[in-house]
């Protein structure tokens, strides 16, 4: 009876923790919201559009989840929503956007990831905008921007030119570097230091 | 200030002393990960990194079968269902590059945990054999150093939990981290492009990115939903 029990208990293990791995593949109310992160926004007369980098995020994202049709569709709406305000802003692009504006579009992110307990932040450092699932598992960083059908350059919200945060920086950091040059320094003084004691001295 | 015999060994190691502070607290938080790279770099044991990141990889022999099903067009797809699709910062594979010396972890996500274990998937791009870019970021000075030996006509395979990809290298250029047309992330069939920063051996920052682009020669493609399913 013991084994029986423990047959069924280990089973029982493996069975949940297949049901906690989700399978890769989006469903049909996850690519309702895909579909509508796809069409664009009027700004100033141009229809500009979310980077491809960004809606495969959001479809990466989809790929761990499973959306329910509710969810899906809160979504759907704060999204249409947060494209009104955009083209109600007059802006060319969301750099152009005021720090008001600014604000209220972070507001209506924050109302985005709501349905799946998620979170939104702002880096204004790097100006980037990091989206959390419910877990604390980053689903989306990137510099906000939109471009234009086949354009993939704009500027950020600081008034830099960026790719949205695609590329990253691969070498040796700045840190580094400053280390280096600290470190040269400091030989130099210790060096510099045995020579004032020896020409003292002689 | 008298200088005799003692001055001469005393004041050095004063200043040594004075100077190995100074910058121990300067640069304390900056050392931590050059530390733990170098301790990539040397360590003749195996790291243990559990702590920092979720590591689903469980490597698919050449001699396994994966469970698939058969598309429309007669072609077999590796099952949905038996894909554990990797969260943004899991390690669910590794890249292996012989001609270039390099063999390393691959992670869902570019973040910092990821490139200083390993290299990094792009979020904004695919796995591999989902039908699309798979962009591969890795740091100059550590795991992609060897991507100054790639050339055309070499072989780098992904190993993924749900099946091995093989691509061949088309080609390899330099350009600069802003040029959005060094990569299609639209595209609509797989492909891989990795990339390092240029010139390999410089400290500091660059502004040029070196790029390997490949194209798929083996794997299987992972099953998707029919439009309207």
């Amino acid at each position: 009876m013991k084994k029986v029990v423990s047959i069924f208990a280990a089973l029982l293990l493996v069975a949940i923790s297949v049901v906690s791995a989700f399978a890769a593949d989006v469903n049909a109310n996850e690519k309702k919201v895909l579909d509508e992160l796809k069409t664009s926004v009027k700004m100033q007369g141009t229809d500009m559009y979310w980077p491809d980098a960004f809606v495969n995020q959001a479809e990466n994202y989809f790929n761990t989840i499973d959306m329910t049709a509710e969810q899906a569709d809160k979504i759907l709406e704060v999204i249409k929503f947060g494209k009104s305000q955009l083209e109600a802003t007059g802006a060319k692009n969301i750099a152009d956007c005021t720090t008001a504006q600014k604000k209220e579009l972070m507001a209506t992110l924050v109302k985005v990831m709501a349905p799946v307990n998620g979170t939104a932040s702002y880096d204004k450092a790097t100006g980037e905008i990091t989206l959390k699932s419910e877990k604390g598992e980053v689903i989306f960083k990137a510099v906000p921007t939109l471009v234009a059908k086949g354009g993939g350059k704009s500027v950020d919200v600081n008034g830099k030119t960026t790719d949205g945060g695609v590329i990253k920086t691969t070498g040796a950091s700045a840190n580094t570097m400053v280390f280096v040059v600290v470190g040269a320094a400091a030989v130099l003084a210790i060096a510099g230091g045995v020579f004032f004691v020896v020409k003292k001295r002689g | 200030m008298k200088v005799g015999g003692k001055s001469f060994v005393i004041l050095p190691i004063i200043f040594c002393i004075g100077i190995f502070a100074v910058l121990y607290a300067a640069l304390a938080p900056t050392m931590a990960p050059i530390v733990s790279i170098a301790g990539v770099m040397f360590s003749d044991k195996e790291a243990d990194y559990s702590t920092e990141y979720k590591n689903i990889f469980v490597p698919v022999s050449e001699s396994e079968t994966v469970e698939t099903v058969t598309n429309a067009e007669g072609e077999p797809e590796v099952k949905a269902e038996v894909v554990q699709y990797p969260n943004y910062g899991n390690q669910f594979g590794e890249i292996l590059i012989p001609d270039c010396g390099i063999e390393c972890p691959l992670f869902m996500g570019d973040g910092d945990i990821a490139l200083s274990n390993g290299v990094g998937i792009y979020y904004g791009s695919f796995v591999p054999g989902y039908g699309g870019t798979t962009m591969i970021a890795g740091h100059n000075n550590t795991f992609f150093n060897g991507l100054k030996f790639a050339a055309a006509g070499q072989e780098i395979t992904i190993r993924t939990s749900y099946g091995n990809y093989r691509y061949q290298i088309r080609e390899t250029a330099v350009k600069e981290a802003l040029d959005t047309t060094a990569y299609d992330l639209s595209a609509d069939y797989d492909n891989l492009v990795l990339y390092t920063c240029y010139p390999f051996d410089e400290i500091g920052l660059t502004s040029q990115r070196f790029f390997v682009y490949a194209d798929l020669v083996e794997g299987i493609t992972i099953e998707k939903p029919e439009e309207g399913e």
